[in-house]
């Protein structure tokens, strides 16, 4: 932690997926480490367990009720397994232990737009961008634009949520998928040239299976566009796109799907 | 408001719940952390478990920093996830380390997943809060953790906690009877007295059925410490053959009559 940045660290407790028997064995010897229960809680999570992911959370509270990653990590947790009062809960908390750390904010925002609460949502992306580094501004925009527009159905307030970053501004690699889709709301690329596999490849994080979850991104992103200009046969052939790729846990295919099935492209 | 005035409005808040409407509309005309919770009570009192913890949990978001709402919200885990319900009832403490009644439901919870130790000192730090007169339900559940442990002298110390005859509050009047029977003042035939239970319950759950489980897990609990394995065993049948559903006392007799092979 000493030689990381806060978003450096943040990213590190973000992505971190130890193995559930080796965390196990240092918390044998020292079962009373909060920051072993967080790190418990995430290789649960890994290894698909929500439940006992909640569980290794909650015992990292036992001994540090304060924290703000195990209330985090907790609400997250609780999210993916359907408790979705309690995970606010968590993620309000975590906003009000760490009130500079716009990524709680922003999970708290997901989690209400995934649950219908569109205002909530919305009022949560804005409080993220006052407070997030410029170049994270793309995932909050994208996340408003989208929303105002196709949940809310108010192209005029998708359209100014346009204008809360700058329009040359470069996202960190981990958000290539949603900085092109700022591009193309933006209308900085064009339809024809906005997916660009060897670009992906080049440009975004080198992780397995990466390039799919940025193509379900902006295959969302593209529908959203398609609506926004009124080209409904383009809107549906992208939603059809995402949908080939199978990733059920990511953003862009719960809603892809949520609107395919709305415009009666597949069955429930 | 003082450690005292405190406490007897926790008391009071454990004991009485407003209807579902009631407390709905009270929330609707307020939203205060005291009218979330009341709605919570009121909806687990109803045996509606899952929109109770909801009810907490949204209570937590206007006030993340609500002891009252832990309080409650660890309550309604208790039955269904231990570190959950642990988790809460720390952050009360946290919170509001003096209201006797967090530190006692977090005993609770230890000694019912097999955490004496945990227990026994919660149980202390319970009494440090609370008013003489309200020790007995501590100390009985002080004196049943060693009993668990098989620690009999530890328990026997234990009963020196408390005076052998304070008038206590009705809702804990089977548990200063169970103290009497371990201090050996009252005999185990005179525990099962129904006119003596029905002049200090005036409002008996389920014609007394509550406080005979009570007070037989007592007789349990008894009959361990002096070693009288069999009468033991007798109690706990009788507890779980006709059970008061949602009682430590049916919880835990349940637990030790499989543990014994007796169901």
């Amino acid at each position: 932690m000493n030689t990381m940045t806060k978003d450096e660290y943040m990213r590190y407790k973000l992505i971190m997926s130890p193995d559930v028997g080796e965390v196990q064995a240092k918390l044998e010897k020292t079962p009373d480490d909060p920051e072993l229960w967080y790190e418990m809680g995430m290789a649960q999570s890994a290894a698909g367990d929500n439940d006992a992911a909640v569980k290794a959370f909650s015992k990292g509270l036992f001994y540090a009720p304060f924290d703000a990653f195990l209330h985090f990590g907790r609400g997250r947790k609780m999210n993916s397994a359907g408790q979705f009062w309690p995970a606010i809960a968590e993620l309000t908390l975590a906003c009000r232990l760490d009130s500079t750390e716009w990524t709680f904010l922003y999970y708290r925002a997901t989690s209400y737009n995934l649950h219908g609460m569109y205002e909530e949502s919305c009022k949560d992306f804005r409080d993220c961008i006052s407070i997030a580094k410029v170049g994270d501004g793309c995932a909050l925009v994208h996340w408003l634009f989208t929303t105002y527009l196709l949940e809310l159905n108010d192209p005029k307030r998708a359209q100014e949520s346009l204008s809360l970053i700058p329009r040359d501004v470069v996202a960190p690699k981990m958000d290539y998928g949603y900085e092109r889709n700022f591009r193309l709301y933006t209308g900085q690329v064009s339809k024809e040239d906005f997916i660009d596999i060897p670009d992906i490849e080049k440009n975004s994080l080198p992780l397995p299976g990466r390039v799919d979850l940025e193509l379900v991104t902006m295959y969302y992103g593209l529908f959203a566009y398609c609506i926004f200009t009124g080209d409904e046969e383009g809107a549906d052939k992208a939603l059809l796109e995402a949908l080939k790729i199978r990733i059920p846990n990511a953003f862009g295919y719960m809603k892809a799907r949520k609107f395919a099935i709305q415009r009666g492209l597949i069955q429930e | 408001m003082t450690t005292i005035e405190k406490n007897k409005m926790m008391r009071d808040k454990l004991v009485n719940a407003p209807s579902v409407e009631d407390a709905k509309a009270n929330l609707e005309r307020e939203h205060t952390a005291s009218n979330w919770y009341d709605y919570g009570k009121a909806l687990s009192k109803a045996h509606r478990n899952q929109e109770a913890i909801d009810v907490y949990s949204q209570g937590l978001v206007e006030f993340p920093f609500s002891a009252l709402l832990y309080f409650g919200r660890g309550c309604r885990y208790m039955s269904v996830s231990f570190e959950q319900a642990i988790a809460d009832f720390t952050m009360a403490i946290r919170i509001e380390e003096d209201v006797n009644l967090y530190w006692y439901y977090r005993a609770v919870t230890y000694n019912t997943h097999g955490l004496y130790r945990e227990a026994i000192a919660d149980f202390r730090q319970a009494m440090k809060y609370a008013q003489p007169e309200d020790h007995y339900s501590m100390v009985d559940w002080i004196f049943t953790s060693y009993v668990d442990l098989g620690d009999m002298e530890g328990a026997r110390r234990a009963l020196d906690l408390v005076p052998d005859d304070l008038e206590v509050p009705d809702m804990d009047w089977d548990y200063k009877c169970r103290v009497r029977l371990y201090k050996g003042i009252l005999k185990p035939e005179d525990m099962l007295n129904e006119d003596e239970i029905r002049k200090h319950v005036p409002d008996p759950k389920d014609d007394l059925l509550l406080d005979i489980v009570t007070l037989r897990f007592g007789m349990f609990v008894y009959y361990t410490y002096i070693g009288d394995t069999q009468k033991a065993n007798e109690q706990l049948l009788a507890i779980v053959n006709k059970p008061y559903e949602g009682a430590f006392a049916t919880t835990k007799a349940r637990a030790y009559a499989e543990e014994r092979g007796l169901i």
